[in-house]
């Protein structure tokens, strides 16, 4: 079962309709398949896609970053490099399984992979705390940055998060000071350092870590000092005051 | 949502013309999650690209490189005519330098001073 976003209505009818085409036995009177009706389907599909996926405005766009299907850090992290090793824990408090820390080979050099990770499905969603990372988790990077630097090896991060968690508990163990002392060791470093967006990059959650020498994003990727959410909200609350 | 979320200019497009970020990735055709593996290469692409060019530089040259990257943001939206040359800072320890250089002419000059008092004193 595949999602489909609320503009994608014509295309979730072709997708499904080239589903069909492709089974000949679900439908009464075809027995075999018709490839010249897939193609040109396809072919429809394709133009379709096109001309919607160009001409994305900025909240559809803001749709695609969190679509539920779309590729996060772990799998580019399994698929990207070699012989990733997970490290764990900040040497304070415990573990934050919101951000995937650890070394690996990229094209046999050593490197160190960030990523934030969000989870695929509703329990590891739950467990990975959806992306948001706690103080612990931006102290583990801080950690394994400064090792990084130690050992002169590039740092790679991958950012997809819809910002810090702003938890009492979160709270009570500096958030504030963790994220900005984050910031200061990202300045700080002396080795190269990419971060690279794929999905929302959220506020101080993403700055954190997107403090770098170069900062790329993905096509349909965001990246803002709030959600657009947020900034409705604000305003309403602002006009409400006013009135 | 959609005139709040233009208003932000989140997406990549208008934060490249920004300068906030500093490349794009292209997309398969519908979003990341419809090719995967097309993903995946020209991610690859990127990265081995960036990562063979921060190969020759010096890691204070990294540095720099980095900071001058987040001075920028912004400063060609203000009253300064020419960005460039205020981005373009350096580590500044000549101001400390010239201090140093200064004591030691200062110091110099004082036992210069206390040398020509002894021997005057000296001779008397």
């Amino acid at each position: 079962m595949k999602n489909y976003l609320n503009f994608e209505t014509d295309i979730k009818n072709l997708e499904s309709e080239i589903e069909k085409l492709k089974d000949p036995y679900n439908q009464d009177g075809l027995s075999e398949v018709d490839t010249q009706k897939i193609s040109s389907t396809q072919a429809e599909l394709d133009e379709k896609l096109k001309d919607i996926y160009s001409n994305l405005d900025p909240w559809q766009t803001t749709m695609v970053a969190r679509h539920e299907d779309r590729p996060k850090s772990k799998f580019f992290i399994d698929n990207l490099f070699d012989d990733f090793i997970s490290l764990s824990g900040d040497r304070f408090y415990g573990e934050d399984k919101s951000v995937l820390t650890g070394f690996a080979k990229f094209n046999g050099t050593s490197v160190l992979v960030i990523g934030q990770e969000k989870g695929e499905n509703l329990e590891s969603r739950i467990e990975r705390n959806f992306g948001m990372m706690r103080p612990e988790g931006y102290r583990k990077t801080i950690r394994l940055m400064n090792l990084a630097n130690k050992f002169n090896i590039p740092i790679i991060s991958f950012i997809d998060t819809p910002g810090a968690y702003p938890g009492v508990g979160a709270e009570e163990r500096g958030q504030a000071e963790a994220i900005a002392k984050s910031i200061e060791c990202c300045m700080e470093l002396s080795v190269p350092t990419l971060a690279i967006i794929i999905g929302e990059g959220g506020s101080g959650g993403a700055i954190a870590l997107a403090s770098s020498n170069k900062v790329i994003m993905l096509e349909n990727a965001i990246y803002s000092v709030i959600s657009p959410e947020g900034v409705c909200n604000y305003f309403v609350e602002r006009s409400k005051k006013n009135a | 949502m959609l005139d709040a979320a233009k208003a932000m200019k989140l997406s990549a497009k208008d934060l490249l013309e920004l300068k906030v970020i500093d490349e794009i990735i292209p997309e398969p055709l519908g979003g990341a999650h419809r090719d995967r593996d097309q993903m995946l290469e020209s991610l690859k692409e990127s990265i081995s690209k960036n990562l063979n060019y921060f190969k020759e530089l010096s890691s204070e040259e990294i540095m720099n490189e980095r900071k001058n990257k987040f001075l920028k943001i912004g400063r060609n939206q203000g009253f300064i005519s020419n960005s460039e040359d205020l981005s373009t800072l350096t580590i500044k320890n000549n101001n400390f330098e010239k201090i140093l250089k200064s004591k030691k002419v200062l110091i110099g000059s004082i036992i210069a001073a206390l040398a020509i008092l002894i021997t005057v004193f000296s001779l008397f």
